[in-house]
């Protein structure tokens, strides 16, 4: 077996190799929480249906939408993933009040919530999204919208709906 | 045939050329800090990455732009650093594997608070120092076959959560997975042909599941590696194509995670030291 022939080679290198197995059976045992380098490797594990309503990101650079088609996989990610995390600034900050400073407190360390807290500011993420945006579609833009459109999944196709909110609402 | 440190050699020069290239692809694609100028973070559920943050490092980088380009300066100039040191003086070469690994996380760990990749598929870069920093030929052997088995574990471990959080159970699952992941792409383009195959895809859920049940198929073959090091070319082919299925059907490009193949190239070689 291959730990007992590390074993029988140096006895450090064992006990390094057996800590570092327990520590990813151990991430994977307690599901959801993780320590770098010990990840759990389950995307798209979960059961997941169809939905019959999606929120979907729409990007309006001066009146024309940001179509997936022009774009290359990693630089359409590098268009929504912004969006998605400005989105998400309520979940993430509400991650250091709920476990962040209670997990980290157990082991007496003190927080800064300064580093963990981030503010709904849109207007200087929208200046700053507008210029990022010019550099990956390579000309200026003078008009950026972003907007989480809701679409049914109906006759087999994602049919949009009226239902249409800022990203500033999600955020505040 | 035995490891020797030709091999080991070769390995290093290897281990560098993948990570050059692959810093080519992301330059070009517009990845490094300084392309991306980060502007919000998102925490995850990561202890490791809650220390780090604790320092506010990442605030920092948020506010300094001249810190984006030191940061990809350094973390992109070690591995020529390590390899020039690797052949100039090896011991020294060593000390300054230490130092790549902690270049490495602080890097990767703050690149992946910022809006640009999943810090998963970097596991090989936060990793990998730790074969460079082994003295001895046998030690070398060792952990890289002790990466072999992890790259392993990462693979077959993705279908094994597959069974335990049910999404092989369920046959819409694909045609669900397919909608959630392509829905902007779908939505803006829908008469590219891409999104027709999705389209086609998602409205055939026995076909797309079985595309899931493939996958998954692909990922359990990994067990055989624990049993027999025989497998290991085949288990390289199979990887690549999952790696370009993924491009293909996911649009989620997976590269970073390729300098693992390495540890299945050179697992052929026996151990340098043998035992009663």
């Amino acid at each position: 077996m291959f730990l007992t022939r590390v074993y029988k080679y140096n006895k450090w290198l064992f006990a390094a190799m057996l800590l570092f197995a327990i520590a990813q059976l151990f991430v994977n045992y307690k599901r959801g929480l993780v320590a770098t380098p010990f990840f759990h490797y389950g995307m798209y594990s979960h059961s997941i249906n169809i939905e019959k309503a999606y929120e979907v990101i729409e990007v309006e650079a001066d009146g024309k939408i940001l179509r997936g088609q022009d774009f290359a996989p990693h630089t359409w990610d590098k268009i929504l993933l912004p969006v998605v995390y400005f989105s998400n600034i309520k979940q993430s900050n509400r991650l250091y009040y709920s476990d962040i400073r209670r997990l980290m407190g157990i082991v007496h360390l003190t927080t800064k919530e300064d580093h963990f807290i981030q503010q709904c500011d849109y207007h200087s993420f929208e200046i700053w999204y507008k210029k990022y945006l010019e550099k990956i579609v390579g000309h200026s833009i003078v008009n950026c919208r972003i907007r989480f459109h809701q679409y049914n999944f109906t006759n087999s196709t994602l049919q949009p709906t009226d239902s249409v909110k800022s990203l500033t609402t999600i955020c505040n | 045939m035995q490891l020797t440190q030709k091999h080991r050699d070769s390995f290093v020069m290897w281990f560098c050329i993948l990570l050059y290239l692959l810093m080519i692809y992301k330059w070009m694609n517009g990845l490094f800090l300084y392309q991306l100028e980060p502007h919000i973070f998102n925490t995850r559920f990561d202890i490791n990455t809650w220390l780090l943050m604790n320092s506010g490092i990442h605030k920092w980088l948020i506010r300094n732009p001249t810190g984006w380009l030191y940061f990809d300066i350094t973390f992109y100039l070690s591995p020529v650093l390590y390899w020039i040191l690797y052949k100039k003086n090896q011991r020294i070469s060593y000390v300054f594997a230490g130092i790549m690994l902690v270049i490495n996380f602080i890097y990767l760990e703050c690149y992946t608070l910022f809006p640009a990749n999943s810090i998963e598929s970097f596991t090989a870069w936060l990793l990998f120092p730790l074969l460079l920093l082994m003295p001895t030929i046998s030690s070398f052997y060792f952990v890289l076959n002790g990466l072999r088995y992890f790259f392993l574990f990462v693979l077959s471990s993705a279908a094994i959560w597959k069974f335990v959080q049910l999404g092989i159970f369920n046959t819409e699952e694909m045609s669900g997975v397919l909608l959630y992941q392509h829905k902007e792409y779908l939505v803006t383009s829908p008469n590219a042909f891409y999104a027709t195959f999705i389209y086609w895809l998602i409205n055939h859920p026995t076909l797309s599941f079985t595309l899931y049940a493939v996958a998954t198929a692909l990922e359990l073959i990994f067990i055989v590696g624990f049993f027999t090091k025989k497998m290991d070319p085949y288990l390289i082919l199979l990887f690549l194509l999952f790696i370009v299925m993924d491009l293909l059907i996911m649009r989620i490009p997976y590269w970073e995670i390729s300098p693992f193949v390495l540890t299945l190239i050179y697992s052929k070689y026996n151990s340098p030291t043998t035992f009663k």
